[in-house]
């Protein structure tokens, strides 16, 4: 243990490791400050330049971004009343009723110790549980990870928010894109309609550059600039939180965590899951539940370090299972994959100077986030003022630099054009993309494992009651694709009953 | 039925039947292509696998998601949209042949008409920047292979 914590050390304190993870941390905070930049856009504008940078660096700086907005996201929820990334959406609720109050200084200021305890327990539960897991996950087969995945799979689109039918679709037309290219088994051209460029597959940075690139440009075309802010009256004194504020925080960012650290972890859900179900448990289980949503500490505490925690935890199904528990971390793995390194059970023992680098680069840049969210709040207020109509051309501008830079290929710049109308057209008609990269990402490994898996089956379905693991993980996929369809159907079965009930 | 309802409802089924036509795609296509057997799976079977789900989530988004949302249905930016592709498009065509600031300005100044209070002093300032900044990082600093003007 100690051998490793030294050798991540070596990694993550050395230049370039810490250049790569200031770097990440400041570009995650910048765009988790500012609403209308996600991170999904950032990670793929900024997944050109990672392909010059040494594997461990670049998932450095990638990690950094995706825990950096997350820690940045509230601040925008608290000043201006929108969430600065979809998952502190949560935030709003009673962060800005506290900024009306008066009390913004005390929000940000407990909202960046939230984010910190989330996140620094939630790293704890990633480093001494992920070589735990990945050593049961080494008896793994093709069976188990087929199922798995696709658990991995429906899990994402039925616990998602909105429609499952709709989530479950945009994953499935991802995994009809990710059958684009050469067949591995038999070289037969699939959907390559005869062009050379596609017989290697589809570009996974042309491909996320214009599904969340290009609409996110599109849609701050024309946006309205943010209210301007007083920076100056958010001083370091007026961030001091009461001892009350402190002592009704604890049990919430300790349950917080517990929940984001679950969440995490579980493929399919996420921080904002996560940050959602803290926020019911704190406002149930409080002896006066009407404060909430008028400024209560609970309500943003909890959330937040939830949040956090999640955001740590989801990297542990990525790093040992190779199975992706979002859209994000599915780009991560496909940085991974980019890069030759084929994240799963043996990362760990084989690569332990990218695990451990990794890890000990959270902690390094969660202490810097807590600098650049305590001390330095001041820059981040006054970056809200900066104007959209001259943001979005550069993000345009560099979008067509970094695609460009991969392969020096025009093709690549008219699939991003291609995939930016079609990223368009989805949003129109109301299936989200983000579920899509999943599919896209899984779709090889998807079909890879079925192959193996039936060879190993002789062809006889039924062979699978001996693998009692995969017939673990095919009886939970069923069992949420049966409870998210009855489930609601059930719900207002139960209420309108009730409801006959009480009519006289 | 009132008319937002419908407008509603027509998104729905566009959307559901536009699942449906990539399913059929994918599935006939998967015919094509050798099916293999149960146990030694060709190179056919996933794509119609894969198909066959789309159709029949295609068919249930017509039938069971009409109706009843949340939110609104978003609104279309047509202008941004078209502007926007056209700065990609500008520096797509221009980057070789032009070299790389002239395919910044196009595309800084096509996109910048995306936003409805166009203001070319702005539009212009970002030009210069993102020139600047673009030949600096890119072809100084990380040997990109482009001209600041002229053909490569």
């Amino acid at each position: 243990m100690m051998d490793n914590i030294a050798l991540g050390l070596s990694v993550a304190f050395s230049f370039e490791g810490l250049l790569y993870c200031t770097l990440g941390v400041v570009l995650g905070t910048f765009v988790g400050v500012l609403p209308g930049l996600g991170v999904m856009a950032t990670l793929a504008i900024l997944m050109p330049i990672t392909f010059h940078l040494p594997t461990v660096h670049a998932l450095i700086m990638l990690s950094g971004i995706y825990y950096g907005a997350a820690y940045g996201g509230s601040t925008a929820s608290i000043l201006l009343n929108l969430p600065g990334t979809a998952n502190t959406a949560i935030t709003c609720l009673d962060g800005y009723p506290m900024a009306q109050q008066g009390r913004a200084g005390v929000a940000l200021m407990m909202t960046a110790v939230a984010s910190f305890v989330g996140s620094l327990l939630g790293l704890l539960i990633l480093a001494t549980s992920a070589p735990l897991l990945a050593k049961i996950a080494l008896n793994f087969g093709s069976p188990e990870y087929f199922t798995l995945m696709l658990l991995g799979l429906f899990a994402a689109g039925m616990l998602a928010q909105g429609s499952h039918v709709r989530s479950i679709s945009s994953i499935f037309l991802g995994l009809l894109l990710g059958i684009v290219g050469t067949d591995i088994s038999s070289g037969v051209q699939r959907f390559t309609f005869g062009q050379p460029e596609l017989y290697t597959g589809l570009p996974l940075v042309a491909i996320s550059l214009g599904l969340f690139g290009l609409p996110e440009v599109i849609s701050n075309a024309g946006r309205s600039d943010n209210r301007p802010l007083e920076a100056s009256a958010i001083t370091l004194r007026s961030m001091l939180p009461a001892k009350e504020d402190v002592r009704r925080s604890i049990a919430p960012m300790l349950r917080g965590t517990g929940i984001g650290a679950f969440f995490g972890a579980l493929p399919g859900t996420g921080s904002l899951i996560a940050a959602f179900a803290s926020y019911v448990v704190e406002k149930k289980s409080h002896r006066t539940p009407e404060i909430f949503g008028k400024g209560a500490i609970e309500g943003i505490t909890g959330p937040e370090a939830a949040n956090n925690a999640a955001t740590q935890t989801a990297f542990i199904p990525t790093l040992t299972l190779g199975v992706p528990g979002d859209a994000i971390m599915a780009m991560m793995l496909g940085v991974m994959l980019i890069h030759g390194v084929t994240p799963g059970p043996r990362l760990i023992t084989e690569q332990p100077d990218l695990f451990w680098g990794l890890v000990v680069s959270f902690l390094i840049g969660n202490i810097l986030l807590v600098i650049l969210n305590i001390p330095l709040i001041g820059v981040w207020v006054r970056l809200l003022r900066i104007p959209y109509h001259m943001l979005f051309p550069a993000i345009l501008v560099f979008i067509c630099l970094g695609v460009y830079s991969v392969n020096y290929a025009v093709a690549d710049l008219v699939l991003v054009m291609f995939f930016g109308v079609l990223g368009y057209a989805m949003t129109l008609l109301r299936l989200e993309p983000a579920p899509l990269i999943l599919g896209l990402v899984l779709g090889p490994m998807l079909e890879d494992n079925l192959r193996r898996t039936l060879m190993i089956f002789r062809g006889d379905l039924w062979a699978i009651a001996d693998r009692p693991l995969s017939l673990l993980f095919l009886a939970s996929t069923l069992a949420i694709i049966i409870g998210s369809i009855l489930g609601p159907r059930f719900r207002t079965l139960l209420r309108a009953r009730q409801g006959m009930k009480q009519a006289p | 039925m009132t008319r937002m309802t419908k407008r509603r409802n027509k998104i729905d089924l566009i959307c559901g039947v536009t699942v449906m036509l990539v399913g059929i795609y994918a599935a006939s296509s998967g015919f094509k292509w050798d099916f293999g057997s149960f146990r030694r799976i060709g190179p056919g079977a996933f794509p119609a696998v894969v198909g066959a789900v789309l159709i029949g989530l295609g068919l249930m988004i017509c039938i069971l998601e009409t109706g009843d949302h949340d939110a609104p249905p978003p609104g279309i930016n047509l202008r941004g949209l078209l502007f926007v592709i056209a700065g990609l498009g500008s520096f797509a065509i221009l980057i070789r042949p032009a070299g790389m600031v002239p395919a910044v300005f196009a595309c800084v100044l096509l996109a910048s008409l995306a936003d409805p209070k166009f203001k070319l002093r702005d539009a212009l300032g970002v030009c210069v920047v993102m020139s600047v900044l673009s030949v600096g990082i890119f072809i100084w600093g990380l040997g990109f292979q482009a001209k600041a003007f002229g053909a490569y």
